[in-house]
Order: structure tokens, then C-alpha cells, then sequence
């Protein structure tokens, strides 16, 4: 491969022509499937549309992207392809075990492409079991069958990788660093427009901050996060450099997320502190600012050239200009503030040294990068470094709203199967089940998708391929007529939908032109097996849309319902763990409870992404008058209030003052059941809750503790004695207050949702 | 006497009368789903998606006893 590489770089550097992306990639795959499909009728194959279809499914904008999912492409059929020998030897006279054996490994994949980073291997392995065994025309062809599919699939993978390698070659490592260098200067004025909200907000101007910006910011680096994995694994194939660096490239992506989870969490306690002076109780706040900034611009300008193949080596200042400290000594005791100003004023510099240290990091990675040198990362494994491992922590293997996705990928596999058996006027093929399979399971990715959006495209791409496979190809002489029409239309497809966005579109057209056009050396012209092939595709997504609706229902309204009901649930269980000290220490000695814990904290963080996802798809029907606006503002302050249980769950691990605890024992106690209470109750009615009456109970409790405390102070020689547990019990007091203050922000938004409208069943 | 079923031949098409029978019906079906919840008429329904799949099946029989024998 390395050989490879160098010989695509050395083309790279030595071209002359310029060419925007939109007509590179479709020159690339329109010469590749010329080159597939020249090479498979050279050899006399049949079963082209196999070479085809890896070269459709693989084009993408860059080698190293197309390798990677060349590669779990070629993986999974091989994996399945093992598997098809066991199953046929094992299973192929019991026509049911055999159905059960296909049902229970095209689960299993599903679930596993729900959750691996290389979903495609698993999709790939998952329908091509089906596809060998019984959509390979009779078990005596099978063998045969297999290794032709084997074959084709190499083929096309190998037909690609060379044509973009050798021609306008594009490394993904330029488009790593590029999509890193946008996903810094986002989080650069993320924190910039955060750390200048915290210096200067107070009562009287907190008003005049602006969500919308922030909204922006927060959706960029979201979605720049998301795509950079992917992109890291293509870069580590076909970028040398990003080979050689890759776990410092890895300890980036990890600091980086860290960072916009520690911003989001940082600019969430703007309301806490609207009364504190922040800047005079922080001093090194603005030098932190600054030190921040400069460590993210440095870092800015060093990524554009670290995509490259070879880039001159940028000169390094080793180190870094450390920020002053942030007043890590704060005398919380003695300072005149109340005591939960001192509380959110913990839980905020224990934020801003989180930033400080994650920046430093992400610097010095970035620097290791630049020289190749070892980075900090190096040699360690991912995690919070600073952070002990917490008793609780515990891997989670079953997600529920992913067992739903099985059920429906199965229910989508019987009802074909079943329909195919005992439904003979239906015109159903082997085939149709391995369609249902394959888009079950691709479905099951984005489960918010309604598979009737498919049909459109679908009957689009059968038509315009059924055409030129019966008015055009009968006319074409020779290999070089077959490969224009070839060329022009594969280039067609993918230059009109040339779109991330629109790469479902691009796969469909390309993935019915290849089959409806089934080349071959003793070419034939069925009006029928096209028309079938029709039918059968109409019939699959007609099951496909049965089961979004039976047995489970995937409506909008149901899922954002049910989300939220499970958000509260999970919520309220996860409040009820923090009892005292001696309780905590049995649950920890528990497998059973931790992992529990682990499946809870795992929803709650969870469940306000997919609900942003289900909640966008609502129709207006089900909004009613009010909008989509008030269940987005839901959405945004589940999602505040996760992060606060988060927090608390992390502070509660912490040491805390003995004196304090003794003071404010019992009054945290009652505070905590009560909300969990609350949560409990807005599990099963999420608008019952009165934000008025909740502020004034808020405000209630805070002057009750604020009133023992000072009693505490008072009394107790001990309150003062220990400093820093005096600080985690203020961070818990703090967690407390946030989690409260964002459950009155939920009983307004929810006060503004039309339940009734929203629950309303409905087709 | 009942008409005798039959095929449909579009073009040279051969479909069996189940086939575009049960089309019809959920093209039918769903039509009156539509039309239901834009009356807000589906809230009295417990489990809609049920009454979705009766329709069907109430329309496969009503057109394959009255329009198309099958």
C-alpha cells in the first residue's frame, strides 16, 4: 500500500490541472466503472452490477475515504461469506432453522452498525448472508456464486482505488485539517463569545447576550465533531504523515470534544452567576481568555499544512505562555459572597481550569503533530487524565431505542419471507428479501427518515434505467459504445447529486442503473425481469413503510413522547443514587446497579440529540398553534439539565467536607427527593409542572440552606478547616441549584407545548 | 354469474388481480388516513395504525368482491 501512496502523492504533486471536486469525483467513478465493468466482461464474470455496485457505493471524495469503505465493504463480504459455507452446510435442509439462523445474524449486524464506528462493515456482512445463500439462485450454484460475489466486490473496490489514485489524486488528510481547522475556529469563537459573556455579565445586562450566535457556533462544532472520526480513519490510509501522528491526532479530536462539552457546560452557569462580580473574584479570568485565544490561533495556524503528504516543517515554539492562575486559592469561606454564589462560582473555575488544561493539550498535540515528535498522547490511552476512574463506571451493551430499530428490521425480513411463501400472486423474488434486509438495516441508521421518501427517487432511477436498458443498449456495438453510455451516465449521477447530503440519492440512481442494465457477454433484453425488479422494489418499501407504524410504532409524535418520558424516567432514578456515603459504597460493590447507572447516564446524555432529531421531524399538525418553538426550547433545557445531573454525579464521587455535610445533610436530602419527585411525575405528564410555584419553592429552599449555612459557620469550629473538600461540597451545592434552575426553565417551555395535540393518536 | 379474474396486461405486462387489488387498497387506505387526520378525526381511533391495516384489508375485499373479482 505504501507503494501506492507514494505513487499517488507523486502524481498529486506533478499535476498540472485544476478541477473542482463536483467534476472530479464523477470523472473518477465514471471511469472506474468503465474500468470494472471492462475488466469483469474481459474475464467473461457474470453478475457485473456486483463491480458495479462497489464501485457506486465507494466513490467518494477522496482515496483515502474510498478505501475505507472499500475496505468494510470487502471485509463484511467476507465475513459473510464464511459465514454462508457454515450456514448452508449446518442449516440448508430445515428451511425454517435456516430463516431463523439468516433473521438472527441480520439482527445482530444491525445492532451492531447502530453502534460500531464502522457501520458499513456491519451492513455489508449483515445483508450479504442472504444475498449469498438464497439470492445466488439454488444451493448448487452456491459456491460458485460466493466466490463470484467475492470477486466483483474486489473488482470494484480495486477498479476505484487505482482510478483515484492515479488520476486528480486527493488525500484526506488536506480535508482532515481542513474540517479541523473549521471545527477550531469555531470552538475559538465559542469560547471567546462564552468567556466574554462570563466577564461581563451581571443582572442588569445578561439580557443583552445573544443565543442565536451562540446557537450557530454550538451546531458548527457539533457537526465538524461529528464528521471528524470518519475523516481520521481515511486520513490514516492514504496520508503517511497522519499515519505516523495518529494518536496524536486522536488525543486532538478527544481534547477537542472535551473542550465543546466543557464551553457548553461553562455557558450554561451564566444565569448562577448573573449576581457575582466575576472578574474580581476570578483575576486571572482575563488572562485566561487571552492565553486561550492565543493557544487556539496558534493551533489554527499551524493545521492548514499538516493535511499535507510532506509540508515544510512549520518552526515550533515548544511551550507555552501559561495563564495565571485562576485565583486557585479563592478564599471561599472568608469572600462576601452568599453561599451559593460561592457554589457557582466553584463549579465555574473548576470549568475554566478544565479549559485551560484542555487547551494546553490540544496546543502541544497539535505541535507533535507539526513535528512528528512524541506527543503527550503518546503511549497512553484516551480518557481524563486528571480524572479518577469512578467506581460506577461501566461499559452498556443494550440501548433500547435500538432494539426498537431491530424490531422493525426484522419485522421488514418476515413479512417479506412470509409473503414471498404463502402470497403466490405476490411478484416476489429470493431477491426481494435480501432488498428488505439491506434496507432495513441501512434505514435503521436514521430511523427518523420515512421510507415513502424513497419512493420517489426509487421509481425515478428504475424508469430512466429501464429505458436505456430497453431503447438504448440494443443499439450499442462493441465495448467502446457499452463504455460511453456507461461512463455518461455514472458521471451524470453522481455530478447531479455531488452533495454529502444527497449521497442516499446518488447510491439509488447508480445502484438500479448497474442492475436494471445487468451487462454481460451473452447480453439479453427482459421487459419482464425489469418490471419485476419493479414490483419488487415498490413492495419492499411498501413493507418498509408497514412496519415504521406495526409493530412499533416511528412517528414523530410517538418517539418524541416516549423520549422524553424515558429521559425523566432514567432522570429520576439516576437522583435516587445519591444517597449518603454508606449507601454509595454498596452500590458500588454491585455489577447489577452499575450497570444500571452506566445504562442511565448513557440515556440521559442521549436522549436530547435523538429527541433535537425526532422533535425537527414533527409535523405542523402535531405542533399545533404553538409551533415547533416551544419543543426545541424543551429539547435545550433537557439537554442543560443533563449536563447538570452529569455534574452532580461526578461532584457527588468527590470528597466533601464532613462539617458541611453534617449541617446540610438532611435539608440536600429532602431537596433531592423532592425534584426527584417531580421528575418522576413528568415522566408519565411532562406539562404538570408550575414554573411559578416551582421558582417560589426554588427560592424557598435556596434561603433555607443559605440560613443553615451561616448557622453552620457560626457554630461549627470545623466548617472552615478544610478547604478544598469545603469547595467539592459547594461544587455538589452548586450541581444542585443548576439542576434546579433549569428544571423551572423545562416547566416553562413545557407550559408552552400543546400535549394534548401532541399526544392525539394519528395515522 | 361473477366475472371470471384475470389478469391485467399493461403492455405486455401480465400482473395478477391480487397484486393491483392490494395496491388499490393501500393507495385507498391510506388516502382515508389522510383525509381522517385532517378532520382530526384519527384521535377517535385507539390504535391507529391498526385501523390503518383493517382499512386495507376492508378495501381489498371490497374492491376484489366489486371491482375487480379476483
Amino acid at each position: 500500500m505504501l507503494k501506492t501512496l507514494s505513487l499517488g502523492t507523486a502524481v498529486e504533486h506533478t499535476r498540472a490541472i485544476r478541477i473542482s471536486d463536483r467534476t472530479r469525483v464523477p470523472l473518477q467513478t465514471g471511469l472506474a466503472m468503465v474500468l470494472a465493468y471492462g475488466v469483469g466482461l474481459a474475464m467473461d464474470w457474470h453478475n457485473l452490477h456486483w463491480a458495479g455496485l462497489a464501485v457506486a457505493v465507494c466513490g467518494l471524495g477522496s482515496v483515502g475515504e474510498s478505501l475505507h469503505k472499500g475496505m468494510q465493504r470487502v471485509l463484511g463480504t467476507l465475513v459473510a461469506l464464511f459465514l454462508a459455507f457454515v450456514v448452508l452446510n449446518q442449516f440448508i435442509q430445515d428451511r425454517w432453522l435456516f430463516l431463523i439462523t439468516l433473521s438472527l445474524w441480520t439482527a445482530f449486524c444491525s445492532y451492531m452498525s447502530m453502534v460500531s464506528a464502522r457501520s458499513y462493515f456491519w451492513i455489508v456482512a449483515g445483508f450479504s448472508l442472504p444475498l449469498l445463500t438464497i439470492g445466488g439462485g439454488g444451493p448448487v450454484q452456491t459456491f460458485d456464486v460466493i466466490v463470484l460475489r467475492a470477486q466483483q466486490t474486489l473488482l470494484g473496490v480495486l477498479s476505484f482505488t487505482l482510478v483515484a489514485v492515479l488520476i486528480f489524486p486527493v488525500n484526506s488528510g488536506r480535508t482532515l485539517a481542513g474540517r479541523t481547522t473549521e471545527l477550531v475556529s469555531a470552538l475559538r469563537d465559542l469560547s471567546r463569545e462564552v468567556l466574554s459573556m462570563l466577564s461581563r455579565v451581571t443582572a442588569t445586562n445578561a439580557s443583552a447576550l445573544e443565543p442565536v450566535r451562540l446557537g450557530e457556533l454550538r451546531t458548527r462544532a457539533t457537526q465538524a465533531l461529528g464528521a471528524l472520526p470518519a475523516l481520521l480513519a481515511a486520513a490514516e490510509l492514504d496520508t503517511y504523515r497522519v499515519w505516523e501522528s495518529r494518536l496524536a491526532w486522536r488525543a486532538a479530536l478527544h481534547d477537542l470534544a472535551q473542550l465543546n462539552r466543557t464551553l457548553e457546560r461553562l455557558h450554561q452557569n451564566q444565569k448562577e452567576l448573573s449576581a457575582i462580580d466575576l472578574r474580581g473574584h476570578l483575576p486571572g479570568l482575563d488572562t485566561l481568555h487571552a492565553a486561550v485565544d492565543a493557544r487556539l490561533q496558534r493551533v489554527i495556524a499551524l493545521l492548514p499544512d499538516l493535511g499535507d503528504p510532506e509540508p515544510a516543517l512549520p518552526s515550533v515554539r515548544v511551550g507555552d505562555a501559561a495563564a495565571a492562575k485562576i485565583n486557585l486559592d479563592l478564599d471561599l469561606q472568608t469572600s462576601d459572597l452568599s453561599s451559593f454564589d460561592r457554589a457557582a462560582l466553584a463549579l465555574t473555575r473548576q470549568q475554566l481550569d478544565q479549559i485551560n488544561r484542555l487547551t494546553v493539550g490540544l496546543r502541544a498535540d497539535i505541535e507533535a503533530i507539526a513535528t512528528l515528535s512524541k506527543g503527550p498522547a503518546d503511549g497512553d490511552e484516551q480518557g481524563d487524565g486528571n480524572r479518577p476512574a469512578s467506581p460506577f463506571n461501566i461499559a452498556v451493551l443494550l440501548e433500547p431505542e435500538r432494539l426498537r430499530s431491530i424490531v422493525r428490521q426484522q419485522s421488514t425480513f418476515w413479512l417479506a419471507v412470509l409473503c414471498l411463501f404463502y402470497i403466490p400472486d405476490m411478484p416476489l423474488s429470493d431477491i426481494t428479501i435480501v432488498i428488505a434486509a439491506s434496507l432495513a438495516m441501512s434505514l435503521n441508521l436514521v430511523p427518523q427518515v420515512r421510507p415513502q421518501t424513497l419512493i420517489a427517487p426509487v421509481v425515478v432511477a428504475l424508469l430512466f434505467a429501464g429505458g436505456l436498458h430497453l431503447l438504448v443498449m440494443p443499439h450499442l456495438e462493441g465495448f467502446a459504445a457499452l463504455a460511453t453510455l456507461l461512463f455518461a451516465v455514472t458521471f451524470f449521477i453522481s455530478w447531479l447529486f455531488h452533495e454529502p447530503a444527497q449521497a442516499a440519492g446518488k447510491s439509488i440512481g447508480l445502484a438500479c442503473f448497474v442492475v436494471v442494465m445487468a451487462v454481460d457477454n451473452q447480453q439479453t433484453y427482459s421487459f419482464i425481469t425489469f418490471a419485476n425488479l419493479g414490483l419488487g422494489m415498490a413492495l419492499t418499501v411498501g413493507f418498509l413503510t408497514l412496519t415504521t407504524y406495526v409493530p412499533l410504532s416511528f412517528r414523530a409524535e410517538d418517539r418524541s413522547i416516549a423520549l422524553i418520558a424515558r429521559w425523566f424516567r432514567s432522570a429520576s432514578w439516576l437522583l435516587g443514587t445519591l444517597g449518603t456515603d454508606a449507601e454509595r459504597a454498596e452500590q458500588a460493590q454491585a455489577l447489577g446497579f452499575r450497570a444500571r447507572l452506566g445504562y442511565h447516564r448513557r440515556l440521559i446524555a442521549q436522549i436530547p440529540q435523538q429527541l433535537a432529531t425526532w422533535s425537527r421531524m414533527l409535523s405542523a399538525v402535531a405542533v399545533g398553534s404553538a409551533g415547533p418553538a416551544p419543543m426545541q426550547m424543551l429539547v435545550t433545557t433537557l439537554q442543560a439539565m443533563s449536563m447538570r445531573i452529569e455534574d452532580l454525579l461526578d461532584t457527588r464521587d468527590a470528597p466533601h467536607s464532613p462539617a458541611m455535610a453534617r449541617a446540610l445533610a438532611e435539608a440536600v436530602r429532602e431537596w433531592r427527593l423532592v425534584v426527584r419527585d417531580m421528575l418522576a411525575r413528568s415522566a408519565v405528564e411532562p406539562g404538570h409542572l408550575d414554573a411559578a410555584e416551582l421558582r417560589a419553592r426554588l427560592d424557598g429552599k435556596l434561603l433555607q440552606i443559605e440560613g443553615l449555612m451561616e448557622r453552620a459557620m457560626d457554630e461549627d469550629r470545623d466548617f472552615l478547616a478544610h478547604l478544598t473538600l469545603n469547595e467539592n461540597s459547594y461544587r455538589l451545592l452548586g450541581a444542585y441549584r443548576g439542576l434546579s434552575e433549569r428544571l423551572v426553565g423545562f416547566a416553562q417551555a413545557a407550559g408552552e407545548v400543546d400535549w394534548s395535540r401532541l399526544r392525539e393518536p394519528r395515522f | 354469474m361473477p366475472p371470471i379474474p384475470s389478469e391485467f396486461a399493461i403492455g405486455e405486462v401480465y400482473l395478477p388481480p391480487f397484486l393491483v387489488v392490494t395496491l388499490l387498497a393501500m393507495a385507498a387506505a391510506t388516502l382515508s388516513t389522510h383525509l381522517l387526520n385532517r378532520l382530526r378525526l384519527s384521535r377517535f381511533f385507539f390504535y391507529p395504525p391498526l385501523v390503518l391495516l383493517a382499512l386495507t384489508a376492508l378495501y381489498i375485499v371490497g374492491i376484489g368482491t366489486w371491482i375487480i373479482p379476483l
